[in-house]
């Protein structure tokens, strides 16, 4: 107990690092939580659902005045049709993958730069640690949001990919830091020492020797950086930013709000992709959740007791 | 703390905003197309009267000085920058971008630290609550719910309530910061209008916020459960309240501090898409009209606005924590 009384306070990322517990013998991880299967139902079922519904519902049902615009949800159109005459549900099936593939590439691209220039700049050390440091804290003191609201305008037309990499250019900073005070813990470990007496090279311990020793904690950022992304894209298109030749989620929402849906009471026509992306964002938190939970086992025991 | 380092923090806080300062004016003259031209050509198109389009365009870039070479515009532009002039706005030409920001500011800033500070508080409590041991069973499950909140962004929450509140039970306007039409009876009713206007933006500031501070909370609070001043606090007798509130808040109540000096930071960008949806007239709104208008020299001063204050309250955190946690020692690592 005493070994983690003095947890340092100073860095949320500080604190991430002790209570991960690398320092300690592993434990069995529970992989199956509740937590995790029903999060993972919430995010992928629709997924899966939309791809096998593409079999029934064509796209041309998407397509602008396919049938009368603004009727209210029938056997004929179940979720109704929008004020462009689409299908609502038809626009839903078609834009929930693009939607996932957005927030997905985003996340990984994200997680991936970040998790390298973490373990280089955390192993290494020197200049290399000084520049992704340097690079990193100026990054964070910049809100996010606000600069990518003035790079998608000055971008224009942005393809869905571009707006993922974009967005993946702000989240970096944040893995590559969590990931450094990670790597600062673990590069001090005994078979960090010994890899390194045996003179194998810094390449094969990064990829092998600490990589590994990082998964939990990667997919946990991993996870964070796919919601963070995709609220970023929402709220971007929510705005009139961001690419308008793909269907996402995103865009019906800004297409149902911008013409007025809620004051005209369609409720079919905003409440559906609002409803889905909550959803998604449910269960990337109680995947979130479920994960912090197997990386952090201090949390786990803390739920349970009483 | 050595005076050494917080002139160093305060150097990084001046590279931290010329970075963006420089990253941002790059960005928008090296664009394909300018502003102005694009502004000229949008007037046109919507079908207002210009009859001389191109000498317009010619005077508005002598004007703004666009027709000198980059870097001399980039220089011109820091110096102005340097005096507090962010330069007038495209689409309202006469009006200054300060007075757009200087209008917009009150109402964001009143909005969202009410917001923040009340979201802090509640989260901050009902956080360390749901980590404390005698905490019923029942009063968890309550708090979890309020932690879903943390998951979903706060405009689908506002998405939500605007509909509920504001469209269905038609208890709450619907947008705006105070009645169009004006209130009478005195002070007390224009109080309330203006308070009647911000609940629903605020509230969907404060669900989101509390679930994200209680997040926190609950696990600093189950890292200092173990200690043991606690178990000292609990063998000397005394009253749980008193363990809970003293002892344990007390611990693990200083990262919160941290937690919510670098969201007053992003008090002024964390409302941006809340103010769109109720149109409540703050920098938010200020900064998409100017999106959709695409007046880069209003985004600019907008976003640079909201530079200053994130990298500002992390500056001052930084400088005031050795105050706040004495363990902290600023030294060289």
């Amino acid at each position: 107990m005493a070994e983690t009384d003095l947890t340092p306070v100073a860095s949320p990322a500080g604190t991430l690092a002790e209570a991960a517990g690398i320092a300690r013998p592993r434990e069995p991880r529970r992989w199956r939580s509740p937590q995790l299967v029903l999060g993972l139902l919430l995010f992928l079922s629709p997924l899966i659902l939309s791809l096998l519904a593409r079999l029934l519902v064509g796209q041309e049902d998407t397509e602008i005045f396919a049938f009368d615009p603004k009727t209210k949800p029938s056997a004929d159109h179940l979720l109704g049709t929008d004020g462009s005459g689409r299908d609502v549900l038809a626009v839903m099936i078609y834009s929930t993958a693009p939607t996932f593939q957005m927030a997905i590439v985003a996340g990984l691209a994200g997680t991936v730069v970040g998790t390298a220039a973490g373990i280089v700049s955390g192993y290494f050390r020197g200049p290399a640690d000084t520049a992704v440091r340097g690079i990193s804290d100026v990054m964070l003191g910049i809100p996010a949001f606000a600069m990518l609201i003035l790079v998608a305008a000055v971008m224009g037309d942005l393809s869905l990919i571009g707006l993922a990499l974009v967005i993946a250019l702000f989240s970096w900073p944040l893995v590559a830091r969590a990931v450094r005070s990670q790597v600062l813990t673990l590069r001090e470990q005994p078979f960090v020492t010994i890899s390194r007496l045996s003179n194998r090279s810094a390449a094969s311990i990064m990829t092998f020797e600490l990589l590994p020793n990082l998964v939990t904690f990667v997919t946990a950022m991993f996870v964070g950086a796919i919601s963070g992304a995709l609220a970023i894209a929402i709220g971007l298109q929510l705005i009139g930013l961001g690419p308008i030749d793909t269907q996402t989620l995103g865009l019906a929402l800004q297409n149902a709000l911008s013409a007025g849906a809620l004051s005209q009471g369609l409720w079919w026509w905003w409440l559906p992709p609002a409803a889905l992306l909550i959803l998604f964002f449910l269960g990337l938190f109680l995947v979130s959740l479920a994960v912090d939970e197997i990386a952090n086992p201090r949390l786990r025991k803390a739920g349970r007791n009483g | 703390m050595t005076l050494d380092y917080a002139l160093r923090r305060i150097a990084f806080f001046f590279v931290v905003v010329w970075i963006t300062v420089t990253a941002m004016f790059f960005l928008v003259h090296l664009a394909p197309g300018d502003p102005i031209t694009d502004q000229v050509t949008r007037m046109q198109a919507s079908g207002q009267a210009l009859s001389a389009g191109p000498e317009l365009i010619e005077e508005y870039r002598r004007q703004f000085g666009l027709d000198k070479p980059l870097l001399e515009q980039y220089v011109d532009y820091v110096k102005e920058l340097a005096q507090g002039n962010l330069g007038y706005s495209v689409t309202n030409f006469p009006t200054r971008v300060t007075t757009l920001i200087g209008d917009a500011l009150p109402w964001t800033l009143g909005l969202l630290a009410t917001a923040m500070v009340l979201s802090w508080v509640v989260g901050s409590l009902l956080g360390g609550l749901m980590a404390w041991r005698s905490t019923p069973a029942f009063a968890r499950g309550l708090m979890s719910s309020v932690m879903l909140f943390a998951a979903i962004p706060y405009y689908l929450v506002a998405l939500l309530l605007l509909y509920v509140f504001a469209y269905e039970l038609q208890i709450l306007p619907t947008g705006g910061a105070r009645d169009p039409l004006g209130t009478s009876g005195g002070p007390f009713a224009a109080v309330l209008d203006t308070f009647e206007h911000a609940l629903l933006p605020g509230l969907s500031i404060v669900l989101a916020f509390t679930g994200f501070f209680m997040l926190g909370m609950r696990s600093m609070m189950v890292s200092v459960l173990g200690s043991d001043h606690l178990l000292l606090a609990e063998a000397k007798g005394l009253p749980e309240r008193r363990i809970f509130l003293r002892y344990a808040m007390r611990t693990a109540i200083l990262p919160q501090v941290t937690t919510l000096a670098i969201y007053m930071g992003y008090v002024v960008s964390g409302s941006i898409l809340v103010e769109v949806l109720f149109s409540y007239p703050g920098l938010g709104k200020v900064l998409v009209s100017a999106v959709d208008a695409r007046d880069y020299p209003v985004i600019q001063g907008v976003v640079l606005m909201m530079v200053v204050t994130t990298a500002g309250a992390l500056l001052i955190l930084d400088l005031l924590y050795p105050l706040i946690d004495p363990r902290i020692r600023y030294g060289r690592d």
